[in-house]
């Protein structure tokens, strides 16, 4: 990406020169080119969906697009990596050729007064968090979105679209993703595009897909186990003293109510956990998971009823009493009817309620989210646990963030966008090896959350994430008091961050640069970003 | 013998001063929790079994007070300082240090036994009724159930009331792994647990192996096999047992294996010329256990370990008789109580080295003999397959108990040391911690070596091949015996 950098800060730094000069030796070759990159934007995009919905065998896909999509291949900064398919002999001896032609094209459609000034935009970068060439290009794609500017857009399209690749390095990836949310939002087709995507995912996913992926993700990265470990951590602790005293003669009841959508990996080591703690009563235990989505899908019903048997049968290992409900929901969670199911189990139940990335899928219009949260607290849990995937995606700061968006918003949601799942491609980038299905799923659901964030109206987004003072916030706002993780808890999750590879800390949150400062609970970061925030509450 | 072993093997013998030695390491595993986990089985024998503390009705029963109870330096030693609680143990302790000692003769035979109860109130051995037999044990008892757990793994943050326990977990903390019975291996064991609860392997498991697993141990319960990397372990001997050779565990007998895994720490504890070795060194690793694949090959390694001999065997360099423990491994129809006594028995009929004259009792070889058992049958299986395991660990025992006895059964009674007046405090075998007698650079072995490095080449012997070595072919049985000492481990649970 260095290299790409380089070349495309030169051609801009000595745009005026080189446009005079290539615009000349290179006028007949690069109209014939430009004619057929001018359509591949969209011939991609084709050519994407229809591998996502035929595709399970990623590798064969991943060879295609090697051999095809030349021209941004051997742009890649590191085509020796082991895994990666060799691309095709003509592809590589013609690499130098090829890129001479990319740069001449790019210099000749940039008009003389298209000046993209990757000082400021990086400078801009910075402040959201990418430096990459990805992030510059696709900021100054979205200003001059913004801005419509639609000859400037159509330029930095097509060029973001020969440099980004599903299958690159990091950058390549966050290139093509955004490109194509950006794109959704042009054409107006992002709920469109989100459903042919979901589609897409929905017609691959398996139980043993959804397994292996977030088995995988938890085994490489603790992005979903660090909420884990502390949510269980807090959840048993607080069920212990609420349990404790040793005075009940029976066994005492436990509920959580689980709002997550990590497919049950939470759980096992909760279970291991009341299990084998040293104490003389093993309590009962149920678990209501709610499965909402705007889009019921049955593939998600088959695998939750194999994921429920699969819990029952490791509790009755575990010879913990245990009761698995899945409620599958249609529509906002906001819409779900808590009152309808039976946490109590007849008034006996001491209540958790675990909401893992739940509330940001809560649409932020109106006043959902605080209702929501009300909701929850009219349940009287014993403790609510949240975990939050840290950035401020709400498109109007302060407010509910349900209106229309204006430029600026959108401005403000891409920029932001850009920083945190450029974070997280990146932890990926890291943790998983370089071709591994599992990585390119949770990618794909990352490009599915961006379209959501770019091209849909925030009323109907499901990912509109929020930062930990902004929870915090709310949750104070709806009663809740915080409770702190005990010792025990965060040298938990040192631990578990200490198996991981290098990057990865926790900090609390009181002692992060987050502006609202005052949010509880504790930060996983990412070479010192925050990205996923867990804190745990009491009524 | 090692001079810088001197002391953690006098902290043994203190140790084993109690009868109730509990296992250290991660043994924090209390009866309830045995019996949470035997929730799903409705068998009440194994229940009633696991609940320690059943004393003698009339025996004398003391209520100590927390101080009195953690008072720990009521007889100090003059060289290191440390104290003990009863001057006998201290008696004990100066032998280390060469100093002279003496042992207080019974007064009279007549001693009422005395029984200890917990402070704690709300304790269930709080009861007289569930009184510990044991000052030590009830003492480890309280630190670990209701003390504060200031001893913390620096690598995984577990923490412990005890400190020899923490010491035992960090010798093998991050060196065990975890293989699922899909064949994925894993360091950490949340992953382990997580993968083992979405796993097809545990879908496809049989509920009788279940509940074979929940009576064995905790860890077991999971239907894992702990291998590690350096040790291994005799929990996944018995675990494993219960998952793969459901046909011979009954209830009673996964009871007598955790048993015989107690006799197994008894047993090493207590041998005096052995030390504690806890460098484990790769090259140290038994051949099979290093390339062993999935499935039955697994277990042959504890297996093996526990027919390993107490080191009077070695130093008198008289063969070892493996099959004599075989033939201890008792029909598995047997009840672990039918089982002790026949051990009993058995050891009652063995010479006893000179030697051998410390606590050992005849008696004690049962858990020996309940080790046999559960290695016997491993062996079987590894290396015969499934249905044939049973006539042949049969045909083996018939075998074996003709041949002659008497070949330092007094020796290994010696290891062992006093079973039967076992009151455990929970199963403790999780973290038990085994040594075995060191014998690089014991040079005293002298004319077998060349027969022990021959059998470093193990690994290209079949399992039945092994099998007959240590069973069969007394020769070839003490060599393989040389072997497994050359490979000493550590033993963890």
């Amino acid at each position: 990406m260095d290299t790409l950098f380089r070349l495309v800060s030169l051609q801009s730094s000595d745009q005026q020169s080189s446009f005079k000069s290539s615009r000349t030796s290179s006028s007949s070759r690069s109209s014939k080119a430009n004619h057929h990159l001018f359509h591949q934007p969209f011939q991609n995009r084709e050519e994407e969906k229809y591998r996502e919905e035929c595709g399970n065998n990623y590798h064969v896909c991943v060879d295609e697009d090697f051999s095809s999509s030349s021209s941004s291949k051997h742009l890649q900064p590191h085509p020796s990596t082991a895994a990666t398919p060799t691309p095709s002999t003509a592809a590589t001896t013609t690499t130098a050729s090829t890129a001479h032609v990319l740069f001449e094209l790019a210099d000749f459609s940039f008009p003389p007064d298209l000046n993209i000034d990757f000082a400021s935009s990086s400078s801009a970068a910075a402040g959201g968090g990418g430096g990459g060439w990805a992030a510059q290009l696709l900021l100054e794609c979205a200003r001059a979105v913004a801005a419509r500017d639609s000859q400037r857009v159509q330029q930095l399209m097509w060029m973001l679209n020969e440099l980004a690749s599903p299958y690159g390095d990091t950058e390549q990836k966050v290139a093509s993703y955004f490109l194509q949310a950006l794109f959704a939002r042009l054409t107006s087709a992002g709920p469109r595009t989100l459903l042919t995507l979901a589609a897409a995912s929905d017609r691959t996913c398996s139980f043993d897909s959804t397994r292996r992926t977030a088995l995988r993700f938890q085994e490489l990265s603790p992005w979903s186990s660090f909420g884990h470990v502390a949510a269980n951590g807090a959840i048993l602790e607080s069920f212990l003293d609420a349990a404790g005293g040793g005075g009940s003669p029976q066994p005492q009841r436990l509920h959580i109510l689980d709002l997550s959508n990590t497919f049950c990996t939470q759980w096992p080591t909760l279970l291991e956990a009341l299990a084998t703690r040293s104490s003389d009563d093993t309590p009962h235990l149920s678990i209501t998971t709610v499965v909402s989505s705007a889009s019921p899908s049955a593939a998600v019903q088959r695998v939750m009823k194999e994921i429920g048997q699969r819990m029952e049968k490791f509790a009755r290992l575990m010879g913990v009493p245990f009761k698995f409900n899945v409620i599958h929901h249609a529509g906002d969670l906001s819409e779900l009817d808590l009152d309808r199911l039976d946490l109590r189990e007849g008034g006996g139940a001491l209540l958790a309620v675990n909401c893992v990335n739940a509330l940001h899928s809560v649409s932020p219009a109106g006043s959902r989210r605080d209702l929501f949260i009300n909701a929850l607290r009219r349940l009287q849990p014993l403790i609510v646990t949240v975990v939050e995937e840290e950035s401020d995606l709400q498109a109007a700061s302060g407010g509910d963030g349900g209106g229309e968006e204006g430029e600026e918003g959108f401005l403000k949601v891409f920029r932001e966008s850009l920083r945190f799942f450029s974070a997280y491609f990146d932890s990926l980038e890291e943790s998983f090896p370089r071709t591994s299905n599992e990585r390119l799923a949770l990618e794909r659901a990352a490009g599915r959350a961006v379209v959501d964030l770019v091209a849909c109206p925030a009323a109907e987004s499901a990912e509109r994430r929020e930062t930990a003072a902004g929870w915090s916030l709310r949750m104070r706002a709806a009663g809740f008091a915080p409770a702190a993780f005990s010792e025990d808890v965060a040298d938990d999750v040192r631990a578990l961050l200490r198996r991981y590879r290098e990057g990865w800390s926790m900090r609390s949150a009181g002692e992060a640069d987050d502006p609202g400062g005052a949010a509880p609970g504790i930060f996983l970061a990412w070479k010192d970003q925050p990205v996923v925030w867990a804190s745990a509450w009491k009524p | 013998m090692m001079k810088g072993l001197g002391i953690q093997h006098h902290q043994a013998v203190d140790d084993n001063m109690s009868n109730l030695s509990s296992a250290s390491g991660e043994a924090s595993v209390s009866p309830n929790q045995q019996s949470s986990f035997a929730t799903p089985n409705p068998n009440p024998v194994k229940k009633k079994r696991s609940l320690p503390g059943n004393p003698d009705p009339d025996a004398e029963v003391i209520a100590l007070s927390p101080k009195t109870l953690m008072a720990t330096n009521r007889f100090l030693c003059e060289i290191c300082g440390k104290g003990f609680q009863r001057d006998q143990n201290l008696q004990l302790h100066r032998r280390g240090h060469n100093l002279p000692w003496k042992l207080k003769q019974r007064s009279s035979k007549e001693v009422r036994k005395k029984v200890y109860i917990c402070p704690e109130v709300t304790c269930v051995h709080h009861d007289p009724s569930r009184a510990l037999g044991d000052l030590t044990g009830v003492k480890k008892h309280f630190c670990r159930k209701h003390g504060e757990k200031k001893w913390k793994c620096d690598k995984c943050s577990k923490k412990y009331a005890v400190q020899s326990d923490w010491k035992a977990h960090i010798k093998i903390c991050g060196t065990r792994e975890y293989r699922c019975d899909c064949g994925t291996l894993f360091s950490r064991r949340d992953s382990f647990i997580t993968h083992r609860a979405f796993c097809d392997a545990l879908a496809e498991e049989s509920a009788r192996s279940i509940t074979a697993n929940t009576v064995a141990d905790h860890r077991p319960s999971l239907g894992c096999q702990p291998t590690e990397s350096h040790a291994s372990s005799t929990l996944p001997n018995i675990s494993v047992q219960g998952a793969q050779f459901p046909h011979l565990m009954t209830a009673t007998e996964a009871s007598a294996s955790t048993a015989s895994s107690q006799g197994l720490h008894e047993l090493t504890l207590k041998g005096e010329h052995q030390h504690q070795d806890f460098n484990m060194r790769p090259d140290n690793i038994l051949p099979w256990v290093a390339y062993q694949g999935p499935g039955p090959l697994l277990d042959l390694p504890p297996a093996i370990y526990s027919t390993r001999f107490g080191p009077e065997f070695r130093n008198e360099n008289q063969p070892p008789n493996p099959p004599l423990y075989q033939t201890s491994a008792a029909t598995p129809q047997l009840s672990a109580t039918a089982l002790l006594q026949k051990a009993a028995q058995m050891g009652a009929t063995m010479s006893r080295p000179p030697n051998s004259d410390r606590m050992a009792a005849h008696t004690t070889s049962a858990a020996g003999f309940g080790l046999g058992l559960s290695s016997h049958q491993e062996m079987c299986g590894g290396g015969g397959g499934d249905g044939g395991g049973g006539h042949l660990l049969k045909d083996m025992m018939m075998a074996s108990m003709s041949s002659p006895p008497g070949l330092g059964g007094g020796s290994f009674e010696g290891a062992l040391g006093g079973i039967l007046g076992l009151k455990r405090e929970g199963s403790g075998v999780e973290g038990l911690t085994i040594s075995h007698g060191r014998n690089e650079g014991g040079g005293g072995r002298g004319g077998k070596d060349g027969m022990t490095r021959d059998f470093l080449g193990l690994r290209n012997f079949s399992h039945r091949e092994i099998l007959n070595m240590a069973g069969l072919d007394p020769c070839m049985a003490s060599s393989s015996y040389e072997q497994l000492q050359e490979n000493k481990e550590t033993w963890r649970g």
